[in-house]
């Protein structure tokens, strides 16, 4: 069955190439409401703005969910504000950076 | 709180790929091509500066290879930075291939210092007219500049610098050709050179780090004034050179330039101080060892300038100075750089559209670390073998340095084969 979690889960596979960690890690999806019929809606940002890099990590995010069982659109809604800052990145992500 | 320097480094206002990527590719020859070059002709890389083969090396390395990774980089990033188009592809297309033909003509009059005929002005004005095209392409995009940024500040600076290096050069190499300047001809070059340095390549340097270190290390909370200190205190150090020039009064222009140079590191040190990313990857240990080694080379142009020393001991510094600017310093940069942008460049043409889909390859599995790793060592015992031997005036010891050198180029150039012709 489709649930948030199960959605949670697949974004885990989209990873920042230049990082190497995946964007629920790093922080940086900040909503994810699973809708009447199967539509998903994720809110999400980036480290920085401006750059098609970012919209290919949100293409990749909508492919990832789309793929799941159960899920019949997704929309995803690159947002800035409240701006990404360092204190979303998981523990786990944390270790990975290097951070003691 | 948000990036003071924020960015990524492709937009759909970026170039075409194949035109980027000729850039970093011909360079990288290039650079191979310099080393082994050097290796094979180290008995030339001692005395006097202005001679031949060393005026050929330093061209090889200041166009060929630093220069033309310059401009394929600031092709790709300033249209990033301004979320704007490149002015003309065509241009730089085109300009490209006028650059190489002029850049491979003058380094070989260099070489063989073949003065008569014409040749060396024909080649001047060749590559005159190509860095002019650069510069227009460059001027006219940044024209479309909504504020000024500190990475854009330093642009500009750069462009300006790079212009008035490059009719120098033009006026020089007619100079050899058809004699029209009066008094001596190293007082130019002397020009020539610290504009090209201290104006060019510094400003380079420091702009593209600004940009490039925070964005690479996620450094994001962290005081800037040290930044524009610097570029204050390097550009009155400019403004001395020519004061210095034109008077022949000293102005202790590279006092002023050491003190701006201590103050980019000390940015850089608040860059890497507050960064999220605390491991160290081979780009950015490249890059902070060039760090390294711009005091230390602005260290040695105050010993220059100002110390008196015997005339041998003097033509000994400024050579250690000229390779530790060119191998130490600006080497170092591009090939930490280098690390960072041409696996991207390669995985954004690539996979950028199968994120999501399918497995992609990160930006580190593009190359061998290992193989990069070896290299880093390589060079680092390199650079300094060579700046010991030139003081030591021992050409085994210096022998040994472009040994070293030579191998870590092969190294680097294999590193950078694998990621473009990665299937």
């Amino acid at each position: 069955m489709l649930t948030e979690q199960l959605i949670f889960t697949a974004l885990k596979h989209v990873i920042d190439p230049e990082i190497g960690i995946n964007i629920v890690d790093l922080g940086l999806v900040y909503d994810v409401k699973l809708l009447d019929g199967g539509d998903v809606s994720i809110k999400m940002t980036m480290t920085t703005s401006g750059c098609p890099l970012h919209e290919s990590i949100a293409r990749g995010a909508e492919d990832a969910v789309r793929q799941l069982e159960g899920v019949s659109g997704v929309k995803v809604d690159l947002v800035w504000d409240p701006p990404w800052t360092p204190d979303r990145i998981s523990d786990w992500a944390k270790k990975q950076l290097g951070w003691k | 709180m948000s990036a003071p320097f924020p960015g990524s480094i492709a937009t759909p206002f970026t170039p075409p790929f194949k035109v980027v990527r000729l850039y970093f590719i011909i360079a990288t020859i290039t650079f191979v091509f310099l080393n082994g070059l050097m290796l094979l002709r180290s008995g030339y890389i001692s005395g006097f500066h202005f001679q031949p083969k060393l005026l050929s090396f330093a061209h090889i390395a200041v166009l060929g290879w630093a220069t033309m990774i310059i401009m394929g980089a600031m092709t790709q990033l300033i249209p990033v930075i301004l979320e704007t188009s490149l002015f003309s592809v065509r241009m730089a297309k085109w300009g490209l291939w006028l650059y190489i033909i002029a850049v491979m003509t003058i380094t070989g009059h260099f070489w063989f210092f073949a003065t008569k005929g014409g040749g060396m002005a024909m080649a001047a004005g060749m590559l005159f007219v190509a860095v002019l095209l650069f510069v227009i392409n460059v001027g006219l995009t940044l024209r479309k500049v909504k504020s000024i940024n500190i990475t854009i500040a330093h642009i500009i600076a750069a462009i300006v610098y790079l212009s008035v290096v490059a009719t120098m050069g033009f006026l020089l190499g007619f100079n050899l050709s058809i004699p029209f300047m009066k008094g001596n001809h190293l007082h130019y070059l002397s020009l020539h050179a610290a504009l090209g340095f201290a104006g060019w390549f510094a400003m380079i340097i420091m702009g593209v780090s600004y940009k490039l270190l925070p964005m690479f290390t996620l450094s994001y909370t962290y005081k800037t004034w040290p930044g524009w200190a610097a570029f204050s205190f390097v550009n009155l150090g400019i403004l001395g050179i020519i004061v210095e020039f034109l008077t022949n009064r000293p102005f202790y222009s590279t006092v002023f330039i050491l003190i701006g140079l201590i103050m980019f590191s000390y940015q850089v040190i608040l860059i890497m101080k507050g960064r999220m990313r605390k491991t160290l990857d081979i780009g950015l240990r490249h890059a902070l060892l060039s760090y390294v080694y711009i005091p230390v080379a602005a260290i040695l142009g105050v010993v220059i300038s100002l110390s008196n020393m015997t005339p041998d001991m003097r033509q000994r510094i400024i050579l250690i100075y000229g390779f530790t600017v060119l191998f130490g310093c600006i080497t170092l940069l591009i090939i930490g750089m280098m690390y960072k942008v041409v696996p991207f460049l390669v995985w954004f043409h690539k996979y950028s559209d199968k994120v999501g889909k399918e497995k992609v390859p990160l930006l580190k599995d593009m190359f061998s670390e290992r193989i990069g790793s070896i290299q880093f060592w390589f060079i680092n015992i390199g650079v300094p073998n060579v700046m010991v031997g030139l003081y030591l005036e021992n050409q085994i010891i210096v022998g040994i340095g472009l040994t070293i050198m030579f191998i870590a180029s092969l190294l680097f150039g294999y590193n950078m084969f694998t990621v473009f012709t990665r299937k």
